[in-house]
């Protein structure tokens, strides 16, 4: 327990919390959801959430357009959301650093080809060529986790690349070879280690971007298919009522938002906790 | 006399870069024995850290290449060793210590987990024993309270205490061979003949042979025994120490002798080796010092001469000695 404690020292409680509640929404899914988030109650449609005056109790966040519970479509969506981001993160991260790794470590002419190969992702305007190919693909959720996967990767690469080139030159890292490692032995027990924390915040912060990446595959008609309940289908869906029911569109907005900055708030702490400059011993 | 641990013969290392081939090492021959300290002292780009890098094989490839030449470790050609037994041989039977004591210490790693990590890839020791080992190497190098030091992390630790556990990570398998990259250079002055004190104890405990790299001289005379002297990638004089001070031979050597600022002598500019070091890739005929030398005759700018003895122990590359003036 203290240990426990030891290791969660100094983590900023409301990211940790929003975070929190998202990931047991999602373990959860349909069994926190009160209703089914697919099941249409036409005569319960278009209902406001609970401090507006016509709200109801048994739908706490009011209903779309076709009756279906509000709060229980973003329950499930939170699940679909943390799946497809987290998937497609670490997808595009495992891409993302072995290029990084192998353009850094061994430089010459696999760095410079992996280098070329990065900027021409990179230089790509990601929302067009993740319509083409979410197009060409078709819709579903393993589809998008590859699309977005293949979007993502080139960020990770430059950046990650970058810090194997810093690493690599210390001097520790020679005399390690000095001493008499091996290849495999540096990279596993001294590069990798040393760049772990920036593929963690880099990480979580990409996970905000994914998610907002697939929120808007999803609101173009991308990504993952009506019915089902995804935070960025629900902005779109909602956006033709926004002048009336204006909570259809903002309330999942505002998971997207909150889900975001948590993650990225909970990445730059867990970046200062990890790097032993910062630690204190107890 | 000692038993030789390493001789190196003609040892030649180029590196082929889109603008020429750099000559960085372009005959280098000499020798350390058991318990003595060669130091190889020169200006930056004159190749002796390049020398150091060919004797573990570290040359980065692909540019750098060494072209010619024997390596022998107590009899062993290291050039005729494949990369796995080079392996084993670096950390266990050779080592190097660098320069800067700041980045050669992983911050990750926790001061004892750095120090057995040579300890368990180079020798079977039991976890209790390793970690014994380890106080061992820490008491060595006169690190006080070793049994809590063990646990730190070298971000707590000053820059001579640093210097000193990089020392104790390179002893930890009691090498043959440790080389000495200028490792005094980053720190303070006191610090340095702490350190240089260090070395000596060690290597008497030992039995160690030892390079010492450095553009130094005040290093040179506080621990080397002997000392080569290198200029544009060869050696062009070798000597004891005491020999190389009080007699030496090459107008290099003289004039790298004469810059040094002496205390107590009345100067009002100091002494500098006029022009400039040469472009490695545009090596002139002959000797290479030729254009900076204040003796230089015509058969210097034609060839090259060859080592001479002109004393015990005592050899140069210099058409100028032949003649026996000055």
């Amino acid at each position: 327990m203290g240990r426990l404690r030891d290791a969660l020292r100094g983590i900023p409680l409301i990211p940790a919390g929003i975070l929190l509640i998202v990931v047991v929404a999602g373990l959860l899914g349909p069994l926190a959801a009160p209703y089914n988030p697919e099941e249409n109650d036409l005569l319960n449609s278009f209902l406001p959430p609970l401090w507006k005056a016509g709200g109801l109790m048994a739908h706490p966040l009011g209903t779309d357009q076709f009756g279906r519970d509000v709060l229980s479509r973003l329950i499930v969506g939170a699940r679909i959301s943390l799946l497809v981001g987290c998937m497609a993160v670490f997808f595009s991260g495992s891409i993302g650093t072995t290029v990084a790794i192998t353009a850094g470590y061994l430089g010459g002419k696999a760095d410079a080809f992996l280098m070329r190969m990065t900027d021409a992702m990179l230089s790509m305007p990601y929302l067009l060529i993740g319509v083409a190919l979410a197009g060409i693909m078709g819709p579903g959720l393993l589809n998008l986790v590859l699309v977005l996967a293949v979007l993502g990767w080139s960020s990770y690469a430059r950046i990650i690349r970058s810090e194997v080139l810093r690493v690599k030159t210390q001097d520790f890292v020679v005399l390690a070879r000095i001493t008499g490692c091996s290849t495999a032995r540096i990279l596993w027990k001294h590069i990798f280690p040393n760049i772990v924390n920036t593929m963690i915040v880099l990480a979580t912060l990409q996970l905000g971007i994914t998610i907002i990446l697939a929120a808007s595959l999803s609101f173009l008609g991308m990504g993952v298919p009506p019915p089902t309940p995804e935070w960025g289908l629900m902005v779109a869906e909602g956006r033709e009522f926004l002048s009336s029911s204006w909570w259809l569109a903002t309330l999942p907005g505002l998971c997207i938002l909150l889900t975001c900055l948590a993650a990225n708030l909970l990445g730059d702490w867990l970046r200062l906790r990890l790097d032993p400059k910062f630690r204190q011993r107890a | 006399m000692s038993e030789t641990v390493l001789r190196v013969e003609d040892l030649r290392t180029h590196f082929f870069t889109r603008s020429g081939v750099v000559k960085a090492v372009d005959g280098v021959s000499f020798s350390v024995r058991r318990g003595e300290t060669l130091g190889i002292v020169g200006e930056s780009g004159s190749g002796k850290s390049v020398t150091a890098l060919s004797i573990l094989r570290l040359v980065s490839t692909p540019a750098g290449k060494i072209v010619g030449g024997r390596i022998l470790l107590r009899g062993d050609d290291l050039l005729a060793k494949s990369e796995k037994e080079m392996v084993k041989i670096r950390g266990a039977r050779i080592s190097m210590i660098l320069q800067d004591p700041m980045t050669s210490l992983d911050p990750l790693f926790t001061i004892g987990e750095q120090l057995a990590e040579p300890i368990r890839i180079h020798q079977r020791h039991s976890t209790a024993s390793v970690g014994g080992r380890v106080e061992e190497m820490l008491s060595l190098v006169r690190i006080p309270s070793p049994e809590q030091r063990v646990h730190d992390y070298p971000h707590q630790m000053s820059g001579g205490m640093r210097q000193r556990i990089v020392g104790a990570i390179a002893l930890a398998c009691q090498p043959e061979l440790l080389i000495a990259d200028e490792p005094t250079t980053s720190l303070d002055v006191t610090i340095q003949l702490q350190f240089l004190a260090l070395l000596k104890d060690v290597q008497r405990q030992m039995g160690l042979a030892m390079i010492v790299i450095t553009h130094d001289f005040g290093i040179v005379a506080r621990i080397c025994h002997r000392v080569a002297v290198m200029y544009a990638g060869r050696i062009v004089e070798g000597a004891d120490v005491r020999t190389l001070f009080t007699n030496p031979r090459h107008p290099y050597t003289i004039a790298l002798l004469k810059s040094l600022p002496r205390l107590g002598a009345e100067t009002e500019r100091l002494f500098t080796i006029g022009g400039q070091p040469p472009d490695l890739r545009h090596l002139p005929q002959g000797c290479s010092f030729t254009p900076r030398c204040t003796r230089a005759m015509d058969i210097c700018s034609t060839e090259y001469p060859s080592q001479r003895d002109v004393g015990e122990h005592h050899f140069v590359s210099c058409y100028w000695n032949e003649k026996g003036e000055g």
